[in-house]
Order: structure tokens, then sequence, then C-alpha cells
């Protein structure tokens, strides 16, 4: 009884943690990260192989070709909050870019641009596209861009 | 199942066999596997079905059963099961352990039977649950529910009344009367295919005659050329025998007028002596000197000091078991039922190289013909005529694969070389006689295809000579054969031979390339002597003197074999030649030696490096310092030189420069990237030429980024948008290209960097497919290494690559931040690095080059520095 | 619960009107198909006292395809990583159907009493288990104190 009676203080303890798929979807992105994209354009993993929470991720995206992006590897740093997939996760660049919707000093993205396209379906990996789609939008594919390489 | 431990007749026990393992309720159309094994037909085993493999494995045994045609609905029904349910139904139901509210809605217990061919749907109860409402045992129809006199329908198993029954069966009428329907629209499709199968065999029989007129097109033209070589043989030895004919004739006039002018003075001295006229003592003495003279004279024909010259042997060596083995095993049927994939490639590069010079071949003399093939192909085009013309060949009489249908493809294969080496692992005898007989031959040449042309001329320029002064003999042939094989290089092991022409080669540098540029004066020049490990065979008089079109087979044969050799027959090649340790010691580096340059436009300060090539001239260090738009030279021990380029798109100018690399003659060549575009300056840094423009046909280019040159001159570019590698000539026109987007073997997306190994072969960095690919000379892909990791032999993005001169390869595995070599065949060997930016640590790897002396350069594009290691 | 299929539904039940001894699951009171389970280490073995906390799955092919189960609590185990995944092959290649939430659980509290260091998942601890078991299992029993009797606590 003792027993069932921790277990159920835990249970309840646990219920409101998180969204209930988060952990699942999460792991699944992980392993699909280990492949990476189809074009092999964009790649995520976890930034600390050893977070259980899986909350940090660290993504790479490569600049589209026949934009001023062409070739670059832009580092990310996106963040899973507890409410992911429902809320949208936290993106910010860590390579320095020009991009539209791209806070220009500290290279946090808007959070209303990855609202605007964000369901509780999407993932990291559409979330890479998406961004690399803008890069090679009019009005961004030809914005002058900071020294190749430099950091945030 | 969860059978009950002990034999219990509770009804929770029995209720609990008669339930499905999968869904957990009580069986619906249980179907029995053939391991005994009993659940639902739908969904349960429906669910389970492998539809690729049409299996099913049992969930309780896991054991996997073959899906009959009829889908899983046709494995045996359970019948104790179902008669077990129908008897026991009502009694079990009451007291169902898991008796829900839900188990008793009709939506869980009635089930669609699955439609047949037809379109109607037949919804029963399930014999059960019906069971379960009669109560007493009395069945109601599973149709209209009452309870009437019924029977078992044969066509779907179901209880029904016999006026459902009726209705029922018109139903399954109508259904047949649909199917034989369909049944009679269908019958055309066969029709339709026999008709096809008619013009297909008009066709197959077309494409035969065809080939048979390949066949003998391509006879004609051998015999053709083996008739031409006849006349000329002919007319040298008519040449010859006039010759020896002219010197005899010169002999005999002055003996003849020996003899006249000798006996007239014998005459003319008797008649004044035998007169018994005085002689006055002068003249007597006069004559005694004059007879000495001829009594000298005579003297000297019969002491055999004048005579006649001597009459020089003459005799036709035809003797070539080559030719005859060629003879015998030349052509090939290839019959398959499917398109030859090895065809194909040629003949689609095919259009761009078709030329007429064999039509033009036709029309030459056999002289000129005969020196045509001792003179070296031009450099656009080296040695691979006869592929050419294969492939042109083939692709004629191949038979194009027709839509769909199977059909036996003929496929006539002219030349069973090419076949051989495309096929390195099946040789047929003959052949792999031959191929042992010159194999060191083959390696040698092999080894520096660009000097395979040279090495032809001089042994038809030796052979010319003898032939001028007598045909040489067996015995000559012999001789030649012994001394040469006293000379070192016959008794050496053939690596060993291999490794000297290879460090001859080194040392010759400035001959080689004279003569890779097509000079045949300065060539005579830096080659006074054949080599002796060549001469040996030089006089082999087989496959040499037989015209032109086996003596060019010879060549194709050598070149082939230098590519294939790695993969193929001469697989050993790579072991043997290439050892595992290299001299160059990798897995001691990791600590940078030197590093040089910083952020900055300053002259020695670099934004951005790119490339870096290291001169095989002087040793410099070249590097494309991408940002600041220009060329930057430095000391080998990263002490500035000189600088040259600014930005711009005109001559000399750049625009964001990448690859770069120098060639033998000390000339640099590099990828102006955004000018699409490559230019060349000298060893000076002086302009002198620029080719290609933004595009995507032959000879343009879209973001080139490495360049790399062979030892013959040619220049590969990475046409990196467009998913391509190009050739040019060192003049920059236009030579070939392979690869297109993709990622499958031969295949690229975004090519950076690009090397030539020593032994020909050609490796890209296949970027973001995240592999080193490795082709021959001509494009052919060869075998590729690498995948997406961070593992040992692993590699994201990799961009710099270079070779050193035992084969090792050095890449830069950008997206890792190491540097990782592997052997020649792609296995790995060492690596270093990480990320950062101390000495020995990297951000955005690019380009990689070798000095002379080892060492490794890498340039650092965003630690704005170049390290050498 | 909208369409939750009858199997899941009757697992669930008797689930919870047949408890396993040392083993809870509790589905989501907003996700029928996820549940809350707490696994009790086997006497024993070096987790025996601690009380593990898991998350199952149910996707949506289940019982088609194996639920998705993963440890929430940290644990020092060849075979399970320190993402929580683990390796056993029922939720992988050899799921079959007629295995239940039930049976998943249960295989996973044997995995806790039989570590299997040849199949690891993470090489680090499998390499501890076969060089030095008994300081490996030390290192288990410590694991346990520390985070599975503490999360009790700390949450």
């Amino acid at each position: 009884m003792n027993f069932l009676y921790i277990v159920s203080l835990l249970l309840t303890l646990n219920n409101s943690i998180h969204a209930t798929s988060r952990h699942f979807q999460l792991l699944d992105e992980l392993n699909a990260g280990i492949n990476g994209a189809d074009d092999r354009t964009i790649s995520w993993g976890l930034a600390d192989d050893d977070d259980n929470t899986l909350t940090n991720w660290n993504c790479v995206i490569i600049g589209p070709p026949r934009t001023n992006f062409e070739n670059r590897i832009y580092q990310l740093r996106v963040r899973c909050g507890e409410n992911y997939p429902l809320d949208p996760p936290e993106v910010r660049f860590v390579t320095r870019i020009s991009l539209h919707g791209v806070n220009e000093d500290s290279g946090v993205v808007d959070p209303r641009s990855i609202e605007a396209f964000w369901t509780k379906h999407s993932s990291i990996k559409q979330l890479l596209q998406n961004i690399r789609k803008w890069m090679a939008q009019k009005g961004n594919s030809n914005l002058a861009q900071p020294p190749e390489g430099s950091t945030y | 199942m969860a059978a009950a431990p002990e034999v219990s007749l509770s009804s929770e026990h029995v209720q609990r066999l008669l339930q499905c393992a999968v869904c957990l309720e009580a069986f619906n159309q249980p179907k029995i596997l053939p391991c005994q094994h009993t659940f639902c037909l739908s969904p349960c085993l429906e669910g389970l079905v492998e539809v690729r493999t049409r299996t099913l494995r049992c969930p309780e045994c896991r054991a996997d059963h073959f899906v009959p045609r009829g889908g899983p609905g046709s494995f045996p029904n359970n019948l104790t099961i179902i008669a077990f349910l129908e008897l026991s139904a009502g009694a079990v139901r009451r007291e169902a352990v898991f008796g829900l509210p839900e188990a008793r809605e009709p939506s869980h217990q009635s089930r669609e039977v699955a439609p047949a061919a037809g379109g109607y749907h037949f919804v029963a109860e399930d014999p059960m649950a019906a069971g379960g409402d009669g109560g007493n045992g009395v069945f109601s129809c599973s149709v209209c529910r009452e309870e009437r006199s019924i029977s078992r329908c044969s066509h779907c198993d179901q209880l029904v009344c016999d006026e459902c029954r009726r209705d029922h069966m018109t139903q399954v009428r109508y259904d047949v009367m649909r199917t034989i329907a369909q049944i009679r629209r269908g019958l055309p499709q066969i029709t339709d295919q026999l008709i096809i199968l008619g013009r297909k065999e008009v066709q197959f029989q077309n494409r035969c005659e065809e080939v048979k007129v390949d066949i003998s097109d391509v006879f004609e033209k051998h015999v053709r050329d083996l008739k031409a070589r006849e006349r000329a043989l002919q007319e040298e030895v008519d040449v010859f025998v006039g010759r020896e004919l002219r010197g005899l004739g010169v002999f005999q006039e002055t003996a003849q007028v020996e003899n006249a002018s000798i006996s007239s003075f014998c005459d003319s001295a008797e008649a004044s002596l035998s007169l018994s006229r005085p002689i006055t003592e002068g003249d007597l003495m006069e004559m005694k000197r004059q007879c000495m003279e001829h009594l000298e004279t005579i003297q000297c024909y019969e002491d055999g000091i004048t005579r006649p010259p001597t009459i020089k042997q003459i005799q036709a060596s035809m003797e070539s078991p080559f030719l005859t083995s060629t003879i015998n095993n030349f052509g090939d049927l290839i019959i398959t039922s499917r398109p030859l994939p090895s065809l194909e490639t040629p003949s689609q590069r095919l259009p761009s190289r078709i030329d007429d010079r064999d039509l033009q071949d036709q029309d030459l003399s056999p002289e000129s013909r005969l020196s045509r093939a001792s003179v070296p192909p031009q450099l656009g085009r080296p040695m691979n005529r006869t592929v050419e013309t294969i492939h042109q060949a083939s692709r004629a009489v191949s038979i194009s694969p027709t839509q769909g249908r199977r059909e036996r493809q003929v496929n006539f294969e002219l030349d069973q070389i090419l076949e051989a080496s495309r096929q390195p692992s099946h040789v047929r005898g003959p052949n792999r006689w031959d191929r042992q007989e010159r194999r060191s031959d083959s390696r040698l040449t092999g080894l520096e295809a660009g000097r395979a042309p040279s090495i032809m001329r001089q042994i038809r320029e030796r052979t010319r000579h003898r032939s001028l002064g007598g045909i040489p003999t067996t015995r000559d042939v012999l001789d030649e054969r012994e001394e040469s094989s006293d000379t070192d290089n016959d008794l050496l092991p053939i690596e060993l031979q291999t490794e000297l022409v290879r460090r001859r080669v080194e040392t010759e540098g400035l001959g080689d390339d004279n003569e890779r540029m097509g000079s045949p004066q300065l060539e005579a020049a830096f080659h006074p002597t054949p080599q002796p490990a060549i001469r040996s065979y030089s006089f082999l008089p087989e496959p040499l003197q037989y015209g032109n079109a086996v003596t060019e087979t010879a060549v194709v044969l050598r070149s082939l074999e230098e590519e294939t050799g790695p993969q193929g027959s001469s697989n050993s090649n790579t072991a043997s030649v290439y050892v595992s340790t290299p001299r160059n010691r990798y897995n001691q580096k990791g600590s940078s030696m030197c590093q040089f340059g910083q952020r900055g436009n300053d002259l020695g300060e670099l934004t951005c490096p790119r490339g870096v090539a290291a001169s095989p001239m002087d040793d410099k260090i070249y590097i494309a310092d991408s940002n600041n738009h220009r060329v930057q030279v430095f000391s080998n021990r990263g002490v500035f030189v000189k600088t040259f380029g600014r930005h711009g798109q005109d001559e000399g100018e750049f625009d964001y420069l990448a690859g770069i690399a120098v060639n033998g003659l000390g000339q640099v060549i590099i990828a102006d990237r955004y000018n699409h575009r490559v230019q060349i300056f000298d060893r000076n840094g002086v302009f002198q030429r620029a080719f290609g423009s933004e595009g995507c046909d032959p000879g343009h280019l879209n973001y080139p980024w490495g360049v790399a040159c062979d030892n013959m001159g040619f220049i590969y570019v990475c046409d990196k948008e467009n998913n391509r590698i190009q050739v040019f000539q060192s003049n920059g026109s236009y030579v070939r290209m392979f690869g297109s987007q993709g990622s499958l073997p031969g295949q690229f997306v975004n090519p950076h960097y690009i090397a030539v190994s020593p032994d020909n072969k050609v490796y890209v960095s296949d970027s973001s497919n995240h592999r080193i690919q490795v082709f021959s000379l001509y494009g052919d892909f060869l075998f590729s290494f690498g995948s997406c990791g961070n593992l040992r032999g692993q590699m994201k993005f990799p961009r710099g690559i270079a070779i050193d001169h035992q084969g090792f390869v050095v890449v830069a595995d950008s997206g890792n931040n190491r540097i990782q070599i592997f052997r020649s065949d792609g296995r790995f060997y060492s690596m270093f690095g990480s990320w950062g930016c101390q000495r020995g640590h990297f951000k955005g790897l690019e380009g990689i080059a070798i000095l002379a002396d080892g060492k490794i350069v890498v340039g650092d594009k965003e630690n704005h520095c170049v390290q050498l290691f | 619960m909208a369409g939750l299929p009858r199997r899941i539904i009757k697992e669930t039940q008797r689930l919870m009107a047949e408890p396993v001894s040392g083993i809870t699951a509790v589905p989501d009171e907003h996700n029928s198909r996820y549940f809350h389970v707490v696994v009790a280490g086997p006497s024993q073995s070096p987790y025996e006292g601690g009380l593990f906390k898991l998350e199952l799955f149910l996707p949506e092919e289940y019982p088609m395809s194996a639920p998705k189960v993963r440890f929430m609590t940290k644990i020092y185990h060849p075979n399970i990583d320190k993402l929580g995944r683990i390796c056993l092959d029922i939720l992988k290649d050899k799921w079959s159907p007629a295995l239940q939430i039930r049976t998943v659980l249960l295989s996973i509290q044997a995995l806790l009493s039989a570590p299997n260091p040849d199949d690891p998942l993470d090489n680090n601890v499998a390499d501890h288990w076969k060089t030095n078991e008994k300081s490996a299992i030390e290192q288990a029993r410590q694991w346990t104190q520390q985070y599975a009797k503490a999360s009790i606590n700390n949450h």
C-alpha cells in the first residue's frame, strides 16, 4: 500500500508537466536528424547528448544557391519548450546573418514569423526548411551579408 | 491468449479461450494459421499482412506464413471455435469478464463482410451475437433478423433465411455477369499485345539485320586496314630491293671498268714488249709500276678486300599471337533482356565527341597512316579515340530498349578488350595470356599515361631505323631481349620498376611538361634514349607493326588497364605499388608547425582563404584569398612572397575566387567563382587566358569551385552548381564533362574540390553527399568512400582534398573540423584537428595542399589563416 | 475518448483492475494513449528500492506497431541510454500484436533484473559492466539512491 501511495503521489505530480507526446516526437526527430534531410542542406541534433529533457538543439542550414547566403554554413540554436510541439520552439541564429525576421543584434528569429506556419504537427526539420525558404525569397536573397563565419 | 494454467470450466476461462489475442474481443471469423494459432480475420489478421512480401507473422509464435492468393481470408476457418461460440455464446456472454456497456452495442459486433469482386455489401451479424439475442439456441437470420428456417450461405458463410438467400444469390448473379463483362472488356489487351508482339518481331529481325551489316562494315574496315598494311610492307620491301640492287650495280660497274682497263693494259704492254722495239728505261719502269698496281688490285679481289657488298637478308616477320588471338576473339555479341547500362553513359556523352577522323584515316595513304599512328595524340584527345570509335560503333549497333516489353536485345560489342576492361574480373583466355606477357609494360606506361604516345613513337622510330637497314632477324630480337633482361629492370619486382619510373618522372620535371605540350622536337631532345625497360619490348614485332587499328587497340589496352587497375584484374597493383605505411608520417601530425595570415587586406593578411596549392616547381604556397579577391604567394615556411589580382571582372581580376592549382609548368589555374570562369596565369602571375562563362551548357560554368590538373596538363573543374566535373585543355578548350545532380554513384550534390592522384585517378569531394568519389581520367566511376557522420572515415561536408605521391588522400572534413587521411583505396588511415581558433584547431576548412616535404597546407576560412602540419 | 480502439480501453481497464505487482500504469487524463508508468526496481537487483518513472505512448497503429516507452528517471543500465531510450527487442523488430502494455512493462522490469551488456545501447555503461561488473553494479545502486529515490522529494 505504501508503494501505491507513493506512486499515486508521483503520478499526480507528473500529470501536468508537459505535453504528452513531446518526448517521443523529439526522440523521433532526433533519429531523423541522424540521417539528415534528403538534400543534406539542413541538419539538427541535440546540443547536449546527455540532455534527457531534449530541450536544446544545434542546427545547421546551408545557404541556398543563387543567393547571398550561398554555401555558407549557418548554425542555429533551437529550444523546444515543455509544451513543444504545441508551442513553437524558440530559434536563434548563432552565425551572424542578415535576414528579415531575424533580430540583427541577437540573432533571435521573430517568434511571430515562426508561429505563422507552426502547427502541432510541425517539426524542427520543417522549421529549418522554412527558414531556408525565407533565405531564397525575394527581398532576402540579395541582402548584404556579414562576413562569413562571424557569430553573435 | 491467456490460457488458464489449470483446466477450469469457469466461464471466465472459457471466455478467454474464445477471445482473439490481438483485438481482445470474442473471435470474429476466426481463422486458423498453419501454426495452429487462431485470430480474427478482420481487422486483426488483415492488419498483419506484410503486403510487400505477402507474408504474415503469427503474433503468438512469430512464425512467418505465406499469405494465400485470396488474402488472409483464405486461411481455414477454425470450425471448433465457431461452433463453440455458437453453442456457448449466450451463457458465456452474460458473465463476460470485461462486460463493458459498450461491448453490447451492436456497432461493435456487426462486421462488414469484405466486398467481393462486385460492389454489394452484405451486412451480417455475428452468429454469436445472434445467438445471444435469441437466447434459446434458435437462430435468426442475420439479415432480416426474423427467425425462419435458415441455412448457411455457401458464398459468404453466414446463416441466412431462404428469402434473404435468394436475394443474395441474385446479387451474386449480377456480380458474376458484371465480372464477365469486365473480362470481355479486357480481352482486347491480349490482342493488342499480340499485335505489338508481331511488330516487335519485325523490329527485332530488322535489328539483327542491322547488326549483321554493322559487323560486316567493321570487318571490311579492318580488312581494308590490313590490306593497306600489306601494301605498305610490300612497298617497303620494294624500296629495300631497289636500294640494295643499286649498290650491287655500282660495284658491278666498277668491277667491269677495272676488268676492261686491266686487260687493255695487259694487251698494250704485251704488244709493246713483243715488238722488240727499244723501250726506254723510263717507259719500262712505268710499265712495271703499273703492273704492280694492277697486281695489287687483283690481289685485293683475291684476298676479298674488294668484294661485292654483302646481300642483306630479308624476311617477313609475321608471327603475332596477339593478333591471332585478337582476331579469334574479335567482336562479341551481347545478348541481354534489358538495356546495357555500361553502354548508355558513353553513348549519351557521344554527340559532342563524334568527329570525322575515322573517315580521314581511310583517305590517307599507308605511309601517312603509319606516321600518323606514331605521332602522339594531340593534347585534347588523349589516346581515347579507339574508345570513342568503339563507343560510336556500339551505339550504332546496340538495340534500343523497347517500351515496356521485355525483348531480347542483341548487341555487338566491337572490342573485347574494352569489354574485358569493363568486367575486369572475367578475363578470357587469350587475352589473359597477352596481358601477362606485357604486364610490366602496360603498367609502366599506364602509370604515366601521358608518356604512352611518346614511347610508342620511340618504338616506332627504332623499328623504322631497323627496317631501313634490314628487318631484325629473330636472332636480333632474342639478343635484344637477353640484353635488356640483363639490364636491371626486368629482374626487379614489378613494384620496384613502377617505383623507378615514377621517380624518373618526378626528377624529369620540365622535360616532361614540354613533352606534354606536344612539341615533338623538344621531346626528342629530352628523350635521347628510350628507357631500357621499355626497349625490352620495343622490338616485339607483334602488335606494333600491323597497322593502325591493332596498334591503337594496344594503346587503349594500356590506358584502360591503368584506369581499372585498382578495381579490376590487376588489383594487386594497389596493394603492391601503394605501400600501406606512408612515408609522410600522418599519424604523427596534429600539431600545427606553422601558422600564418590573419584577418585583413594588407599584404600577407587573409580574409577567408579558400583554395590552397603547392607549386611543384618551387614549392611555394599559393592561396586564394577569396574575400580580398587576390592570390597571395608564400614560401613553404610561410613568408610572404608576392600577390596578384584584384576585385573586378576584367582579365586578371577576381570575384570571390575559390579553387587554385599550379601545374607542372608553374602556371596558376584559378576558379574565379562569381565570374563563372577559370583564369590561367603564368609563374610570374601574369594573366595568360580565361575561359568559361555562366551557364549550364558544356564549357559553361556555374560557380566553379575546385580546380586540378593531371600530369598531361588537362584542367579539371568542379562546376559546383551544375553538379558536374568539366575537363578542359590547358588552352581552355572544352574536352568533356561527367556527373549530374543526385546521390547515386557518379552523381554529385555540390562537388567542391578535386584532385588527381599519381596513378591518374580523379578524387572529388562530393560535399553535400558527404563522400569522396573516385573516377578515371575519363570520368568512369570507380568507387567512393565516406558517409555522413563524425566517426572515423565518416565526414560532413568534405571540402579540400589533396593526394600525396604515394596516393594517400588527405581530406578536409569541414563539418567535423578535422583532417582525415585515407589510403588510396578509401580505407581510413588517420585524422587530427578539432573545432576552435587555436593552432591545430579549425573553423571552416577549405583547401588542402601537400608540400614537397610532405607538410599538409590547410586553408582555414573562418580563422582567416593557413596552417602547416 | 472518441476513436480510441476497444483494445486500448480493455487493456487499460484490465491494468487498473488487475495491477501487476511493482508496476503501475495510469493513462493521462488528457490523452488516453499516453500512460504514466512507475516501475519498482526488482528485488536483488541494484535497482532495488528505487521507483523509476517511465512514459509509455501507444501510437496510432497500435497494436500493429509497438508502444513507445522511455525512462524518465535517470538509470545506470547498459540497455538504457542517457535519454532514457530502452534497447529491448520486443519494442522494435520483435514486437507482436499479441503483446500488451502489461507484457511490455513486465519485460522492462525483467530487463532491470537481468542487464544484457552484450547488446548495449550505452557503450560506456556496457563496457563498464563487462570490464568491472562489481563496480558497475555499485554505480547503478548509487544512481538508484540518488535519482530514483530523490525524485519523490524533489518534485
